[in-house]
């Protein structure tokens, strides 16, 4: 390869490297506000956050999730809270968090911890083995 | 309506469907978030950079196709035997485990021992210190313990060994090794830990089989599909074991002489395609297409679980071919320059280069299921059978989630298929100066390969953003 050729293929780089910069540093800002998952309601959209926001509740009948197997979604060292309603008694189980939970037939189920491990995990019915959420710690 | 239809079907038989998507491989409790966008970005122009620098700066004479090793330590024969020992009482324990222990596969030994410990822990040891699971290998140590002893007690009664049929190459690993993604990823009793045992001691004795037909060496190194598979990353290190003494040799110096036998290239597509399907099997394209390929084959008559495998089966072997397909393009492309280079020789010149982005792949995938579920070896090792046994006192360990950050996790997969690339594109660059007589048209050449190398890498980057945990 002759040295121009060299030269060329180096400049190309730089070239990159910096419509890499430009896009990914400048472009960065408005992906702060990220959207919010449609599939959940754990956060309000609202900026300032007097009160507490909604408790998210998966609602289960006869141990199928209504709606579909939903994710959950939650900021890292954050307290995570979120309900499990449904219409018959069902034992619940949070992966990786290891926390069990039984929902009263007719009643409601509450998950309240600190969510200091991300990734995601499953939450799932002890009676029929099926997952009923994804619980997702994000950074 | 399809979901509820299946969902009914599946409430009996949910314990079949066992892992829900997000969870495929192993054993996992925890999947990975997917890398965010601006990772992505970055990789991929970090990517393309590296690219164009290496084409820029590369040698233009081969470097690594006759390395000079450095000896560093003599070996004595009696560590073979200690390491064979020790590799014949884990696999006795794990089998143990898997057939008397409780069926409960996180409380068993033997489906994290497999999953975790063997599949990727011997992968990411391979790289670091070299071919450990030469010494270990259980089936290999018990074959040389039989012929040592046989030789003391009636020397030369021993058949010579068959000679290895030249055909059948490396091929009887690819079969294994497929097998073996095929069971962590496609059959649904893949924790089960008396199955697992159970094909595990299966497994040893056509070893051994093999090994008593057609010699220990000869059979190990080219049809056991697990000494293959991790030979192939433990030409990664630095380490080589060579007439009885521990050499060093320069980095990436090991994998340009992998023998290429036949199967070879089948070999490594099937190694990247396991782990491509793996990361496939958690994305969004997978789960919407998966249940519509069930439903196809639940209408066609068949039971739920047998449609689930299939399924399975079919993406598996559709992500090995596709891997396959990228390779051969490749090689298509560099056979239209220069003269005298047939297509099926440019694809045996450079099965190597695909070693460094098999394991890439491997330690995007399996890191975070490393780092986590390897935790679990605090307890089970004090309680192998999931019993109650408290050995070492640490039955009571968790798995602490919290170790690594999901930051730490994106920087990990993104640098090691990076690293990989780069380590890809090297290997090639050095084959083809051997290859082609003029420096010129070997780098022409290489534009093709470069081309691949981008493809495999921007594939892993896919997969790892596409998750949908």
């Amino acid at each position: 390869m002759t040295r121009n050729a060299r030269m060329a293929l180096l400049g190309a780089a730089l070239m990159v490297a910096v419509l890499a910069f430009a896009l990914f540093e400048l472009g960065g800002d408005d992906e702060e506000p990220r959207p919010a998952a449609t599939a959940t309601s754990t956060r309000p959209q609202t900026a300032p956050r007097p009160q507490p926001p909604p408790l998210p509740v998966v609602e289960l009948r006869d141990g199928e999730p209504v709606g579909g197997v939903r994710a959950l979604e939650f900021e890292s060292g954050e307290r995570a809270r979120f309900a499990v309603a449904s219409n018959r008694r069902e034992e619940l189980h949070l992966h990786g968090y290891d926390l069990t939970r039984t929902v009263p037939a007719g009643g409601r189920a509450l998950f309240s911890f600190r969510a200091d491990a991300q990734g995601a995990y499953e939450l799932e019915s002890h009676d029929t083995g099926e997952q009923i959420a994804t619980v997702k710690v994000v950074p | 309506m399809r979901r509820a239809l299946l969902g009914a079907g599946a409430a009996g038989a949910a314990w079949l469907i066992g892992a829900p998507p997000a969870l495929a491989h192993g054993i996992a409790e925890r999947a990975d978030l997917p890398i965010p966008q601006w990772l992505f970005g970055w990789a991929a122009a970090i990517v393309l950079i590296v690219s164009f620098v290496a084409l820029a700066v590369l040698w233009p004479a081969p470097r690594l196709q006759r390395p000079r090793l450095r000896r560093v330590v003599r070996v004595p024969g009696v560590v073979d035997a200690v390491c064979g020992a020790l590799g014949i009482a884990v696999f006795a324990l794990v089998v143990y485990a898997g057939l008397a222990g409780s069926q409960t596969a996180t409380a068993n030994l033997a489906p994290t021992f497999v999953y975790v410990h063997f599949w990727v822990g011997l992968v990411v040891a391979s790289v670091l210190l070299g071919d450990v699971f030469r010494a270990f290998n259980p089936w290999r140590a018990a074959a040389r313990g039989v012929a040592w002893v046989a030789g003391r007690v009636a020397p030369g009664a021993m058949p010579a060994p068959l000679p290895y049929p030249a055909r059948l190459g490396r091929w009887p690993a690819v079969v294994t090794i497929l097998a073996f993604g095929w069971l962590e990823l496609a059959y649904q009793s893949r924790d089960d830990p008396s199955t697992l045992a159970i094909l595990g001691l299966a497994y040893a004795l056509v070893q051994l089989a093999g090994m008593s037909f057609y010699g220990i060496d000869a059979w190990t190194e080219r049809a056991d599909g697990f000494s293959v598979y991790f030979n192939l990353f433990a030409r990664l290190s630095p380490w080589e074991r060579r007439d009885g003494a521990l050499h060093l040799r320069p980095p990436l110096s090991g994998v340009p002489s992998l023998p290429v036998l036949p199967g070879t290239v089948a070999l490594m597509c099937t190694v990247i395609g396991i782990t491509t399907f793996d990361g496939l099997t958690q994305g969004s394209l997978w789960q919407d297409l998966a249940p519509d390929v069930e439903q196809v084959l639940l209408d066609a008559g068949l039971g739920l679980r047998t449609a689930v495998e299939l399924t399975h089966t079919l993406g598996l072997l559709v992500s090995v071919g596709f891997v396959a397909l990228v390779y051969l393009l490749g090689v298509s492309g560099m056979h239209t320059v220069g003269r005298g280079h047939g297509t099926r020789d440019l694809m045996r010149d450079f099965a190597h280069t695909l070693v460094p982005i098999g394991f890439a792949y491997a330690l995007a995938h399996y890191f975070s299921l490393l780092v986590f579920q390897g935790q679990a070896t605090g307890f089970l090792i004090s309680d192998p059978l999931g019993e109650g046994s408290d050995l070492f006192g640490t039955a009571d360990a968790q798995i602490d989630y919290g170790l690594i950050s999901a930051n730490g996790i994106w920087y990990v997969q993104v640098g090691a298929l990076v690293v990989g690339h780069v380590a890809g594109l090297i290997l090639a660059h050095d084959r083809a100066l051997a290859v082609y007589d003029d420096v010129r048209e070997a780098t022409r050449s290489q534009y093709w390969m470069l081309l691949v190398m981008i493809g495999f890498t921007s594939l892993g980057l896919w997969l790892l953003s596409a998750t949908s945990a």
